[in-house]
């Protein structure tokens, strides 16, 4: 397996009034493409502060991320932006979907940012809603879909651009176990028989964590163990 | 993303909150509407005396030269001496004039809608048709050679409703003297509704007046020659000052123009009122969004996008209260006309193209100045403040 995500001693110390608080320590990690890694350890432990860095949604204090070779902690915010686009996708813990745009514009939203043809990106939409179950609620906005529901379409709209890797935070925190694990297998593209995806994911279910290829333990900023 | 896409994300921000969106159009339309009307008074003084002027037979005016405080049309006092008229007359061969016209201008009345012009002019010598060729005659008779001493008049009709005169009344100039109205005329859409015209030698002997004349007119065999004669003229009697029909133009439209940045500073008032208001609902707007911006940036939007997404909605704003606005200012300008009619018995206020113009264009300018702040405040979150992690 070649590594397609490396996280090089990478750190992320806060300003705290006069003090400092280290969210992250000295952390080295590597992800290999195509295999489900699941980030699990206490609150406060850093785990979402990894993903932010691993994201580019944050630059680490020191150290270094970099996807496919190119560093992701030197790119600028503009080129960042579009890195993020084109190789990453994203599901937030509370779904963060756009309230003014209903489900099927919602997935469309990167296909839009991408530039993709109005037609192309309707007919992907419309697929992707239909694979997680949502083909009859495509004009819903969010306040009209549970929040089962509307996870789904966090997950579809994550699946829109068809990204090497899905960061996931909590991804299948409201779906019965069933559900949770056909997600899984959507999220990977393991079963539409094409090339696995790099699915990154922050949970705190350990039976979604035992689905994973690999566990890396957090605590206290640093790898506690099984990495 | 395309601006179509853009607009939709826009126009869908600015739905998300209908009433206040609605109150800060409101604003705009009042803020632009007032804009409106206010400077529509001077394009419509600008189409009226322009139409007026363009009416009006004479191809120059000739007043005293350096009387700074006479009006385009003469001294308010008639104090230009009536051999100068001789003096034109002994040049009209040489010079392509073809009547010289001396007059004699004054008002009375107020602003109290009551007001006319009396116009003072030789019509033993130049038919009234002459010198205004679009008057009709209503009823009774128009001036005669025999007139020339003679008390008689003939009225504009906004003049005949505002002095109550009729056929046959007595126009009182004062105490000793008074003109019978022999003519009244239709009613146009000019100033010389307002007018009553006289025998100039009645009127001079009427207010005691002796060879004098407020201004001179000048009618030439070739109206195209009218700068090239009014520039013999001055330099021929420095004394006096020749203006063409476009110089009595410009000098009025100067006139306008102060007034126009006297109204539009007024109006810039309401307008950086409703400007504001327009910034603190799109900023509003990026507070109460701020986690939703940061999920756009999150999935790729480059601030950039951000920016000019807030950029059009605060646009858009102000552009639709622009728009109402022109259109409360269209109908406002009929309400200006409608009060004023009988008072100038023209159309003060017009609309134009180029003040609709000035409108939109203002209204597009005070969108964009309202945005930038918003727009930058929105492009520049942080990613993790934005989403609430960390």
């Amino acid at each position: 397996m070649s590594t397609i995500l490396q996280a090089s001693d990478i750190s992320k110390v806060y300003p705290s009034g006069e003090d400092t608080v280290t969210a992250l320590n000295h952390l080295s990690l590597e992800f290999d493409a195509g295999r489900i890694t699941a980030i699990v350890g206490p609150s406060g432990s850093g785990k979402s502060t990894l993903l932010n860095l691993l994201a580019g949604f944050d630059v680490p204090s020191s150290g270094n991320v970099t996807h496919n070779g190119n560093s992701i902690t030197a790119m600028p915010e503009t080129t960042l932006a579009s890195y993020r686009l084109a190789h990453f996708g994203f599901i937030f813990q509370n779904y963060n979907l756009v309230s003014i745009l209903n489900a099927q514009e919602n997935v469309e939203l990167p296909l839009s940012l991408a530039s993709v043809p109005r037609l192309e990106r309707t007919k992907r939409a419309k697929e992707l809603l239909a694979r997680v179950g949502l083909g009859k609620r495509i004009t819903h906005r969010p306040n009209q879909l549970s929040g089962g529901e509307q996870q789904r379409v966090a997950i579809a709209r994550a699946l829109a651009t068809n990204p090497s890797v899905i960061f996931a935070d909590e991804p299948t925190g409201n779906l019965d176990s069933a559900t949770g694990s056909g997600i899984l297998e959507l999220l990977t593209g393991r079963s539409e028989g094409s090339e696995a995806r790099t699915l990154i994911l922050i949970t705190h279910d350990m039976e979604v964590a035992a689905r994973a290829d690999k566990i890396v333990k957090i605590r206290d900023g640093r790898l506690d163990s099984g990495a | 993303m395309n601006f179509a896409d853009l607009f939709v994300l826009a126009q869908r921000g600015l739905l998300r909150r209908p009433v206040r969106t609605f109150l800060t159009v409101l604003g705009i339309v009042v803020a632009v509407a007032s804009m409106v009307i206010f400077l529509s008074l001077g394009e419509g003084f600008r189409r009226a005396l322009g139409a007026e002027i363009g009416n009006v037979g004479p191809d120059l005016q000739v007043t005293l030269a350096g009387n700074e405080s006479s009006s385009v049309f003469g001294s308010p006092i008639p104090d230009v001496p009536l051999e100068n008229a001789a003096r034109f007359e002994s040049v009209a061969s040489e010079l392509g004039i073809k009547q010289v016209i001396p007059y004699i201008l004054t008002a009375r009345g107020s602003f109290s809608g009551q007001g006319y012009l009396i116009g003072g002019y030789p019509f033993e010598r130049v038919p009234l048709s002459d010198i205004y060729p679009n008057l009709k005659l209503l009823e009774g008779r128009l001036f005669t050679p025999a007139d020339s001493l003679g008390n008689v008049a003939v009225v504009g009709a906004a003049a005949a409703k505002n002095a109550s005169l009729k056929l046959g009344s007595a126009l009182r100039l004062n105490r000793d003297v008074s003109f019978k109205v022999v003519g009244i005329l239709k009613k146009g859409d000019g100033f010389t509704d307002s007018f009553i015209f006289v025998p100039f030698n009645a009127l001079a002997k009427g207010i005691g007046i002796a060879n004098r004349a407020t201004g001179i007119a000048i009618k030439l065999n070739d109206a195209g020659d009218a700068r090239k004669v009014a520039t013999a003229l001055n330099a021929r009697f420095t004394d006096l000052n020749a203006k063409t029909q476009g110089d009595v133009l410009s000098i009025l439209d100067k006139a306008i123009a102060i007034g126009d940045a006297f109204r539009f500073g007024i109006s810039l008032i309401s307008l950086i009122v409703g400007g504001l208001a327009v910034a603190n609902t799109v900023m509003m707007g990026v507070y109460e969004r701020t986690r939703e911006f940061g999920v756009i940036r999150a999935i790729g939007a480059k601030p950039s996008f951000v920016f000019s997404l807030v950029v059009l909605e605060s646009m858009l704003l102000a552009l639709i209260g622009g728009a109402g606005g022109v259109l409360v200012g269209y109908l406002g300008s009929f309400v200006v006309n409608f009060a004023v009619r009988d008072l100038v018995s023209v159309s003060i206020a017009a609309v134009t193209p180029r003040l609709i113009l000035l409108a939109v264009g203002v209204a597009a300018v005070l969108g964009l100045f309202a945005g930038l702040l918003p727009a930058r405040t929105a492009s520049r979150l942080v990613i993790t403040q934005a989403l609430g992690r960390n």
